[in-house]
């Protein structure tokens, strides 16, 4: 009899030690177990492992809703008017459309082109010229940036400790946790890893739901030949940093990766981005040069330009129908549920 | 029998915990930069060689503790108590000027290695290990000095190890001077402004290690009222 009550009290402990624990996590019940349930999946369909170091930074309900209010908070810049969700834009697959190059406070413009963000728990590096190793540490850039937002760091540190409706969010994000950068960040790392595209029709016909139409099939094995060496399936990108022949641009001189590792062999090299949801995610390359995929693959089909010291892939020979073909395959990687999921958009709007 | 029992199990504890292992104590550390002999204060012009001045208005700098895990402290001069730490130094441990690469790679961190310090590259990963402002004066012209020494990767690296700590007792505490003479000496106006990642911040670096002394100190073990 005695020994049964121990049992039982050891059991009841242990069962709040665990109560605590998932309560101390925050609660998963939501768009964290939704994005949980979502990796796993793409796992067992042969996508590739996750990159993101998740046990550093669970997710959970409270930091992605969090993060989704920083990611979309206009006053933690120095004009009050830019927030991440200025320059990445969720019907958009989180790029910038409206301009060649984004634009930040005071109409201060960037020299890069905005680029779009999904899919980026697999991910080594970010930018274009990969400066950033880690998504925690990728908002400090564009928060800090001159052109961008503009806000020092430990402005923006204060705005948010400052403000009431952040303070009861970061106690349900972080439990028991001063407030931090840090954990600020890692909370807008949390809403972006639930950007997860992976519902286009080239994903249906990979898991057989759907079958191509001839022109969209004639596309696909275009892009095996000519494409899928640097944008590689299923994510139909790259860690690399290559040279697609781009003439540098004389107006806004950019070198890319080389600005990073000081490597002359860098010249000229930048990320090669994702070809999923390429559709809306106009325009295209680092500076925004082509406004249409027609430009783009007109590009790849003419580079003849010689570049000293940086090495100049071939011309892809494609026909005006190869084009079209092309055309109609790089239209099945766009994900439409993906662009209106509303959990990712504004919250303000949602309201609305 | 029982109590005998009792009595080796106490030694035991005693000896697992008891005694005075040196490596599990925390290594206290103070640090002093010097210039010519004398203590660097921030804000006031100090004598490089005959013809050269500086006026250092921010200088703050990472040391790590290398061990099984790596521990990271930031000195600031203006702020005095940073100056002072207590820090783990498990045997078999190394000091590190800066911070280490595989802590580089991770998520920033609250404390030390906190952003908000100002000593975290926003523009790309890293930490600057190092930052010197301030001015420099020679006959002719007062040029602004802005060393913002950092780099991890791809061959830039910055940080260094520093040499072993000597042996110690418990009664003593570490002071580690920073000499600031070589690397002040070898700043030209063209070399003055350092903003990210490179050989010279390389080599600037390596003076800096090159610069750092070792003393034992006693500990003030009777304060005085």
């Amino acid at each position: 009899m005695k020994r049964s009550v121990w049992l039982f009290a050891v059991f009841v402990l242990m069962g709040c030690g665990m109560f605590v624990v998932q309560r101390g996590r925050g609660d998963i019940r939501g768009r964290a177990r939704k994005a949980f349930i979502t990796y796993q999946q793409l796992k067992a369909e042969g996508w590739p492992e996750t990159v993101y170091l998740f046990g550093q930074n669970p997710l959970s309900d409270a930091g992605i809703a969090l993060g989704r209010k920083l990611f979309y908070d206009e006053s933690l810049s120095a004009d009050g008017k830019v927030s991440c969700g200025s320059c990445h834009n969720s019907y958009t697959a989180f790029a910038h459309v409206d301009h060649k190059l984004s634009h930040g406070v005071y109409d201060r413009e960037g020299r890069r082109n905005a680029p779009a963000l999904f899919n980026l728990a697999w991910s080594q590096s970010f930018m274009w010229d990969g400066a950033i190793t880690t998504l925690d540490n990728q908002s400090l850039s564009p928060i800090a940036s001159h052109t961008e937002m503009d806000l020092s760091l430990p402005a923006f540190l204060e705005r948010v400790q400052r403000d009431t409706t952040y303070q009861t969010m970061y106690r349900h994000a972080f439990p028991g946790e001063p407030m931090s950068l840090p954990r600020l960040m890692q909370a807008i790392a949390q809403f972006e890893l639930t950007f997860i595209s992976q519902e286009s029709r080239y994903d249906s016909m990979r898991r057989h739901q759907i079958a191509f139409t001839p022109q969209e099939q004639k596309g696909y094995e275009l892009y095996k030949l000519y494409c899928a060496d640097c944008h590689k399936e299923p994510l139909f990108r790259s860690d690399a940093f290559e040279s697609n022949g781009l003439f540098p641009n004389i107006q806004f001189p950019d070198w890319g990766r080389v600005e990073i590792t000081r490597n002359p062999k860098d010249s000229g090299l930048f990320r090669v981005p994702s070809l999923r949801n390429v559709e809306v995610t106009y325009p295209y390359m680092h500076d925004g040069r082509f406004a249409t995929l027609s430009q783009v693959l007109k590009h790849y089909s003419l580079r003849t330009l010689k570049i000293q010291g940086v090495y100049q892939p071939k011309p892809i020979v494609l026909s005006s129908n190869d084009r079209v073909d092309l055309l109609a395959f790089l239209l099945t990687l766009t994900d439409r549920q993906f662009v209106q999921v509303k959990e990712l958009q504004d919250p303000r709007g949602f309201q609305k | 029998m029982a109590t005998h029992r009792h009595l080796i199990l106490l030694l035991a504890v005693v000896c697992r915990f008891g005694l005075a292992d040196l490596s599990a104590q925390p290594l206290q550390i103070t640090h002093q930069v010097l210039l010519q002999g004398k203590t660097v204060q921030l804000d006031s012009w100090m004598s490089v060689v005959p013809s050269v001045s500086v006026k250092i208005t921010t200088l703050k700098w990472y040391l790590s503790v290398q061990g099984k895990t790596a521990q990271t402290y930031l000195m600031d001069l203006s702020e005095p108590t940073s100056l002072l730490q207590s820090v783990k130094y498990p045997k078999g441990s190394r000091l590190y000027f800066g911070v280490d690469s595989q802590t580089q790679v991770l998520s920033t961190r609250p404390g030390a290695l906190d952003p908000v310090h100002g000593m975290y590259w926003t523009w790309q990963s890293g930490y600057i290990q190092w930052k010197l402002e301030g001015l420099m004066k020679t006959d002719t012209a007062e040029i602004p000095i802005q060393l913002h020494l950092g780099g991890f990767q791809n061959n830039l690296q910055t940080g260094q190890i520093l040499p072993p700590v000597p042996i110690r007792d418990p009664t003593n505490s570490l002071q580690i001077t920073w000499l600031l003479d070589e690397l002040l000496r070898s700043i030209t106006p063209q070399t003055a402004r350092v903003m990210s990642p490179s050989h010279l911040a390389q080599e600037y670096a390596q003076r800096i290690a090159g610069g750092v002394r070792y003393g034992l100190i006693p500990i003030n073990t009777d304060p005085k009222p």
